[in-house]
């Protein structure tokens, strides 16, 4: 009887999955910040310097040569995949979890931003394509100043004194 | 169709996720919960129940009723406090965020 009972319920979960109730803890730790975006963002920008630099696919003769070209093609690909669905993940965060209402009148254009980001990312999935790169991270950038600015700190650009090149946007000492 | 027409009913499946409630409710296990349990009566300290974040109402939570606090609140509490998020961080619930007591596992 209870096993009828149990089957009967599970086979209507899998008609209509039951609601889930949530018994765990979501500590509003309060630690945010929005350097791991931009830290994808330009890793998307050096896998479109990387993928450019490897030039054309060797000829068909060299078939030890055209397996790298291949192997390093693929491998920039995904990591330029994964960065920019970290960059999404990250910015989200940041967006639905610490900005408040309050912080929309220091930056009225933080959810136009947002969204371009979201956009930008999504193309630079799709695209090997160097200008979409350089405009998700000035968006992402941005996103960093009203990020900073709204805790009241002043901010920076320094070089990134990575191997991308470009400038980093930093809180101010 | 289904959920419509199980909102309707008296009984409503839900699946649990997170720690707090272990070992009495385990992560994905699932449950059945009483919406007329109190229809009649009042919670009771240490009756399970399913109740909505009063933060975020579309939100769900698991929750053992603790004490009664004032004419129409309870606080709720985790069985494991420091996987929890319950009274202490959002004060007592009221009648109408309680939404039944669970009735049996599944």
């Amino acid at each position: 009887m209870k096993s009828l009972l149990r089957s009967s319920l599970r086979l209507i979960d899998r008609l209509s999955p039951p609601e889930t109730v949530s018994a765990h803890c979501d500590i509003p730790c309060g630690i945010y910040d929005p350097h791991v975006a931009q830290i994808g963002a330009q890793t998307v920008v050096r896998m479109n310097q990387l993928i450019s630099d490897l030039g054309d696919a060797p000829g068909p003769g060299d078939q030890a040569k055209s397996a790298a070209w291949h192997n390093s093609l693929s491998r920039y690909i995904a990591v330029k995949e994964e960065h920019a669905e970290l960059v999404k993940q990250e910015v989200r965060i940041i967006w639905g979890d610490y900005f408040k209402p309050e912080h929309l009148e220091k930056a009225p254009d933080l959810h136009t931003n947002v969204w371009n980001i979201m956009k930008l990312a999504g193309k630079n999935r799709q695209e090997v394509n160097m200008q979409a790169a350089e405009d998700l991270l000035a968006a992402v950038q941005t996103f960093a100043e009203a990020f900073w600015t709204s805790k009241g700190a002043s901010v920076q650009r320094q070089p990134s004194r990575q191997a991308v090149g470009g400038e980093s946007v930093y809180p101010a000492p | 169709m289904l959920p419509k027409l199980g909102a309707l009913l008296p009984f409503a499946r839900y699946q649990v996720e997170g720690e707090s409630m272990s070992p009495a409710l385990s992560p994905r296990e699932r449950v059945v919960v009483n919406k007329a349990a109190y229809w009649f009566s009042k919670p009771r300290p240490g009756d399970l129940v399913v109740v909505r974040d009063p933060r975020r109402p579309d939100r769900l939570l698991i929750k053992r009723i603790d004490s009664e606090a004032g004419p129409d609140g309870w606080l709720v509490l985790g069985d494991n406090p420091q996987s929890s998020t319950d009274s202490r961080h959002f004060g007592p619930v009221g009648r109408e965020l309680i939404v039944g007591k669970v009735w049996f596992r599944y």
